[in-house]
C-alpha cells in the first residue's frame, strides 16, 4: 500500500534536504561574545562588552567580488564598507573622559570624548566623495550628526592611525597597505544617547534578546562615569604567515560604573549594575564568556556563583582571572561580588601609568591664546611616541611659536626642585651635552585653509626617561562671520583631543587588554599578539572649549531701529524747517470779528 | 445502455472542464469597469495607502524640556498606532534624555507622576541638535535634499501618503522660532506645502502646531487637502502644565515643566485610541476644552474636502490600511486622463 512507504519517503526527503540547506546557510562565519569585569583601584568597576564576528575572506563575496552573502555579519555594515571601498573602519561614541591616572589603560582602544571616525579607504579618484558619502550614511545608520564631518574637520594623519588589521604596519610589511589612504574626523561635542545604542545593538546577531547584550540597559549605561561604544572593522590574518584572511567586526561597549556612589560600598551584582541578569548565551555564538579580574587577595571578597575556571597569577597576569562559560550554564547568571569591608576608603597613593598626557589652553582674552600638552613618561627608559593634533581652522596656529621643553621629573614632589630646560626647534641640530636635543625626531605640519581644512600637527617625539615634556604652541582666534556661529553661540567651539600613539609592553596598568587576548587565544585565532610583544596604545587628552569673540546678535535689530529713528527725526525736522510756514487762518480772524460783534460763531 | 467506464469518465472530465471555463471570469474584464471599481476603492474614505509623520521640535536648552517631551509623546503615539520608524522623521533640537542636567538618564517624561518613559529602548532620532534648521526642514519637506542624504532623513512620500506634520516650540504672529537663531514664517510653510502639492508629495495632510499664537501659523496655507489645528489664537500664549491641579503638579525633580497643555489634552484623547478605533477627528476636536487648555485651539478645515466626522483619527496618527477582499481580479492601468482630480484653487 502506498501509505506505508510514506515515512521512509519523508525520511529520505529530509536526509537529502538537510545537507543542501546547511550548505546554503553554512557561512564560514563565527560570533563570540565576552564580558570583562575588573574592579579598579579607586573603587569603580570597569565593564567591557566585546562582540566579535569573523567571516572568512570571500565568505561574503557574490559575483563581481561585491559582498552579497550575509550570515552573522550584518548586511547594513557590509553594504556600507563595500560600497564606499573601505578597508578598515573605526567609529567610536564616547562620553566622559578616560582617567588614565586612576584607571590605567582602557581595554579596547579608547577615543576622545565625542564621536571619532577614521577609516582606511581605497585611494582612487572618488575617495573624497566616498568619504563624504560614508559620513552621511553612517549618520543615518547611527542617528548621529556625523554628516558634520566635512572638509573643515577631516584630516589625513601621516604618523598616527596606522592600519590595525592584517595590513598592520607594526606586524607586517607596509607594502600591503598600498593603494589606501586614511581619513580622520572627530566631533567633540556630539551627544551619545539611546538612539545611538539602538541601531548598534541591532547589528548583533542575537540583538538584545539573548546573550550578554541583554545587559545593555540604556538607563544604567548612560548613568556611568565613562561610556564608550565602538564598532571596528578590519581584515585580520588567520595565521602567522597571513596566508588566509578574515574580515573582523568588533563591537565594544566600555563603561566605568561607580557602585560606591550609590551605597558607599564596592559591592555589586548584575542586577544592581545593569538592572538585569544574563538569561542565556546567544545560541549562534561560538564562545560566550564572562571574565572577572579578581583582586589579588581572595579574603577581601566573596563571589557568587562560583566561577567555572580560574587562571592563577602568572608572570603575564598579575591578578587571577575567573571565567564563566555561559554556554554551559542553564540558569540565568546574576554575578555578585561582596567586599569584606564596612566602607570603601579611597587609596591615598596610586601608581601612575607609564605614558599619559594632559592638554589645556593658555592665555586670556578673545584675541589670542595658546595650547599646551604635558606628556608624562613614567618609565626609566626613553620612549618613542607619535603625537597627533588636528586643530580647527578658526584657531590659527603659528608654527614659529612651537616649543618642546622638558619640565622635569614626573614625580616632582620627590625632587622638591623644579628644573626646566627649554629647547627651541632651530637648536635641534646643534650637538649638546644636555642630551635632550633629540626629542623631536620628525615633524609634519599642515597649515589651515580658512573654512576649508583644519591644521594638523604631527610629531615623532622621543621622551626622556622619567620626565614631563611640554609641547606648546600659540594661536590667534578668528573673528567669524555672524552667520557661522552656532545657535548657542556663547558656549564656544570644541577642539578635539591630542592623540599620543606609543608601543607599550603589557603591564600592570594594561592588564585588561592582556586578559582579553588570553581569553581569545584559547578559542579562536585572530590577530593575536604575544603578551610579551609591544601593543600599540593610543592615549587621548582632554577636549578643549575655545571661546571665540561672539557678537551681540540682537545688535542688527537695535541698529536698524535706532538708525531708522534717527533718520526719521532728522529728515522730519529738516523737512519741517524747510517747508513748514506759519499762516494765520481765516477762521481765527472771523472768530475775532464775531466775538467783537457778540454773535455766536458758526459751527460749520 | 450504459456507457463504458472509459467514456463515462471522459464525459465527466469534459463537462467539468466546461463548467470551470464557464465559471472562471476572464482575465481581462471590461477595462473601464475595472477603473471605476478601483477608483471607487480609492475615493471611499481618504484614499491613502501609506502614512508618514514629521515631528519637529525646534527648541534648544534644558528649560525647553517640555517641547522635546511634546514631540516624543506624539512619536510614541504614532509608533503605537502603527507607523514604523522608517516612515517617521523625528527632529529634536536638543538632547534632554542624556543631558547632564537630567536626573533620570536616558528617560524623558511627560507627566509629573513619571509613569511613562517616552524614550524607551527603541528610539530613532533622524535630525538632532544643530541639524534642526529651517533649511533642512524645508528641504526635507519638498524633497530637495543633498545627494548624500541617507534614507532615514528623507521624506519619501508619494501622492497616496497621508502626512502628519507636528511642530512645537516658541512662536509668535506668523512665525516659529528655530533654536533661538532663525525663524520660519507662515509664508515659508505655505510655500513648502504648495511645492509638496505641485510635486504630488501628499494625499492629505494634518498640520498640528503647539506654540504661542499658533493659529496664525496656518493662516497662509493655500494648498488643498490640508487640515490644520493649532493651540492658541493670535495674542494668546500656550501654557505648559505647571499649575497645580488635582492630578498632577510640577515635577520638582526634573525642575522644569514637562509638557504643554494642548499636547497633553490631545494625548489624553489619543491614549484611548488603538489601531482598530473608528473615532473621527471631529471627536478629537470636540474634546478640546479651551478652559482646560488655557488657550483657544483653532481648526482650519476649509481646504479639506472631506467632512471631519468621516475622517478617522488613524488616517493620520496611525498606519491603518484599507483592505478589501474581492472575488475577482482587476488590472491596474494608467488612467486616460492622468490628472483627473484637478482642484481649482480659490484663493
Amino acid at each position: 500500500m502506498p501509505w506505508k512507504k510514506l515515512p521512509s519517503c519523508i525520511i529520505l526527503f529530509l536526509a537529502l534536504a538537510y545537507p543542501v540547506q546547511s550548505k546554503l546557510s553554512g557561512q564560514k562565519d563565527s560570533f563570540q561574545e565576552d564580558l570583562l569585569i575588573s574592579p579598579l583601584k579607586d573603587g569603580k568597576l570597569l565593564a567591557h562588552f566585546q562582540f566579535t564576528t569573523l567571516v572568512d575572506a570571500g565568505g561574503l563575496d557574490g559575483k563581481d567580488g561585491r559582498y552579497a552573502h550575509y550570515g552573522l555579519f550584518p548586511k547594513s555594515i557590509g553594504q556600507i564598507i563595500d560600497h564606499h571601498r573601505v578597508q578598515e573602519l573605526h567609529l567610536t561614541f564616547t562620553q566622559g573622559r578616560w582617567q588614565y591616572e586612576d584607571w590605567g589603560y582602557p581595554v579596547a582602544q579608547s577615543a576622545g570624548t565625542g564621536v571619532e571616525l577614521w577609516a582606511w579607504m581605497k585611494s582612487d579618484d572618488s575617495i573624497e566623495s566616498n568619504w563624504r558619502s560614508l559620513t552621511n550614511t553612517l549618520s543615518g545608520l547611527f542617528c548621529a550628526s556625523l554628516n558634520f564631518i566635512d572638509d573643515t574637520l577631516t584630516s589625513q594623519p601621516e604618523l598616527s592611525f596606522r592600519p590595525e588589521g592584517a595590513k598592520n604596519s607594526y606586524n607586517h610589511n607596509e607594502k600591503m597597505r598600498e593603494g589606501t589612504e586614511v581619513r580622520y574626523g572627530i566631533l567633540p561635542h556630539e551627544n551619545v544617547c539611546t538612539e545611538n545604542l539602538t541601531p548598534w545593538i541591532k547589528l548583533l546577531p542575537c540583538k538584545s534578546k539573548a546573550g550578554i547584550a541583554t545587559l545593555l540597559n540604556a538607563h544604567k549605561l548612560y548613568d556611568t562615569n565613562y561610556h564608550s561604544m565602538a564598532i571596528h572593522i578590519r581584515p585580520v590574518c588567520q595565521d602567522a604567515n597571513c596566508t588566509s584572511q578574515s574580515l573582523e567586526l568588533v563591537q565594544t561597549v566600555t563603561s566605568v560604573l561607580d557602585p560606591v556612589r550609590e551605597s558607599g560600598r564596592r559591592d555589586w551584582s548584575f542586577s544592581s549594575l545593569f538592572g538585569r541578569e544574563i538569561q542565556s548565551a546567544c545560541p549562534v555564538s561560538d564562545r560566550s564568556t564572562v571574565t572577572l579580574l579578581l583582586p589579588p587577595d581572595e579574603h577581601e571578597y566573596q563571589l557568587t556563583p562560583s566561577y567555572d575556571t580560574i587562571t592563577e597569577r602568572t608572570a603575564q597576569l598579575e591578578r587571577p582571572m575567573a571565567v564563566y562559560n555561559l554556554s554551559q550554564h542553564t540558569e540565568p547568571l546574576n554575578l555578585q561580588m561582596k567586599w569584606n569591608e564596612d566602607q570603601f576608603s579611597y587609596p591615598l597613593q596610586t601608581s601612575k601609568p607609564r605614558v599619559y598626557a594632559h592638554k589645556y589652553m593658555t592665555g586670556y582674552g578673545h584675541e589670542r591664546g595658546g595650547v599646551t600638552v604635558n606628556i608624562f613618561n613614567n618609565m626609566n627608559e626613553s620612549q618613542d611616541i607619535s603625537y597627533f593634533d588636528s586643530v580647527p581652522w578658526f584657531l590659527k596656529l603659528y608654527l614659529h611659536t612651537l616649543e618642546v621643553s622638558v619640565l622635569g621629573k614626573v614625580n616632582i614632589q620627590q625632587n622638591g626642585k623644579f628644573r626646566a630646560m627649554s629647547v627651541c626647534l632651530d637648536k635641534l641640530n646643534k650637538a649638546s651635552n644636555l642630551g635632550y636635543l633629540d626629542i623631536v625626531q620628525d615633524l609634519y605640519y599642515q597649515p589651515a585653509v580658512d573654512r576649508s581644512r583644519p591644521q594638523v600637527l604631527e610629531m615623532k617625539l622621543r621622551l626622556p626617561p622619567d620626565s614631563v615634556t611640554a609641547v606648546s604652541i600659540e594661536f590667534d582666534k578668528v573673528f567669524l562671520k555672524y552667520t557661522e556661529h552656532r545657535p548657542d553661540a556663547n558656549r564656544g567651539f570644541d577642539v578635539g583631543p591630542a592623540v599620543i600613539t606609543t608601543l607599550l609592553p603589557a603591564g600592570d596598568d594594561n592588564m585588561a587588554s592582556t586578559v582579553l587576548e588570553l581569553v581569545a587565544n584559547r578559542q579562536v585565532s585572530s590577530l593575536t599578539l604575544d603578551t610579551h610583544t609591544r601593543q600599540n596604545t593610543k592615549v587621548y587628552t582632554e577636549i578643549l572649549l575655545a571661546s571665540l569673540p561672539t557678537p551681540d546678535f540682537s545688535m542688527p535689530y537695535n541698529v536698524i531701529t535706532l538708525t531708522c529713528t534717527v533718520i526719521a527725526l532728522f529728515f522730519g525736522s529738516i523737512f519741517n524747517l524747510l517747508i513748514r510756514e506759519f499762516k494765520v487762518t481765516e477762521d481765527e480772524v472771523e472768530e475775532k470779528k464775531h466775538d467783537e460783534k457778540g454773535d455766536t460763531p458758526d459751527s460749520s | 445502455m450504459r456507457l463504458p467506464t472509459f467514456l463515462r469518465r471522459l464525459f465527466l472530465f469534459l463537462s467539468s472542464l466546461a463548467l470551470l471555463a464557464f465559471l472562471t471570469p476572464a482575465a481581462n474584464a471590461d477595462g473601464p469597469k475595472d477603473a471605476e471599481v478601483v477608483q471607487e476603492f480609492f475615493s471611499n474614505g481618504s484614499g491613502h495607502t501609506n502614512n508618514w509623520a514629521v515631528l519637529v521640535c525646534t527648541s534648544r536648552f534644558w528649560f525647553n524640556y517640555r517641547h522635546i517631551a511634546n514631540t516624543l509623546s506624539m512619536y510614541r503615539t504614532v509608533k503605537r498606532l502603527g507607523i514604523p520608524d522608517s516612515n517617521i522623521i523625528l527632529m529634536l533640537g536638543d538632547d534632554v534624555a542624556c543631558n547632564p542636567r537630567n536626573k533620570f538618564p536616558a528617560t524623558v517624561f511627560n507627566n509629573a507622576a513619571r509613569l511613562l518613559d517616552l524614550y524607551g529602548e527603541n528610539v530613532e532620532v533622524d535630525y538632532r541638535g544643530y541639524e534642526v534648521t529651517v533649511e533642512n526642514f524645508i528641504r526635507m519637506l519638498t524633497g530637495r535634499v543633498a545627494a548624500d542624504t541617507p534614507r532615514s532623513k528623507r521624506l519619501l512620500s508619494d501622492d497616496r501618503s497621508n502626512i502628519l506634520v507636528y511642530m512645537t516650540g516658541h512662536g509668535g504672529n506668523e512665525f516659529l522660532k528655530f533654536q533661538d537663531a532663525e525663524e520660519i514664517s507662515a509664508f515659508d510653510l505655505a510655500d513648502a506645502f504648495r511645492q509638496m502639492w505641485e510635486k504630488r508629495r501628499y494625499n492629505e495632510m494634518l498640520f498640528m502646531i503647539d506654540t504661542c499664537q499658533a493659529n496664525t501659523m496656518y493662516s497662509k496655507i493655500m494648498s488643498p487637502n490640508i487640515l490644520a489645528t493649532g493651540s492658541s489664537e493670535l495674542g494668546e500664549s500656550s501654557y505648559s502644565v505647571t499649575k497645580p491641579i488635582l492630578q498632577h503638579h510640577p515635577d520638582w525633580d526634573i525642575g522644569v515643566a514637562v509638557i504643554d497643555s494642548y499636547t497633553y489634552y490631545n494625548l489624553e484623547f489619543l491614549e484611548n485610541i488603538d489601531m482598530s478605533s473608528t473615532k473621527s477627528l471631529k471627536d478629537l476636536f470636540d474634546s478640546y476644552d479651551a478652559e482646560k487648555i488655557k488657550s483657544t485651539p483653532g481648526i482650519r478645515s476649509d481646504l479639506f474636502r472631506r467632512p471631519l466626522d468621516q475622517v478617522r483619527v488613524t488616517d493620520f496618527f496611525g498606519s491603518v490600511q484599507r483592505v478589501e477582499l474581492t472575488p475577482t481580479r482587476y488590472n491596474l492601468t494608467a488612467a486616460e486622463n492622468a490628472s483627473s482630480e484637478s482642484y481649482l484653487l480659490e484663493k
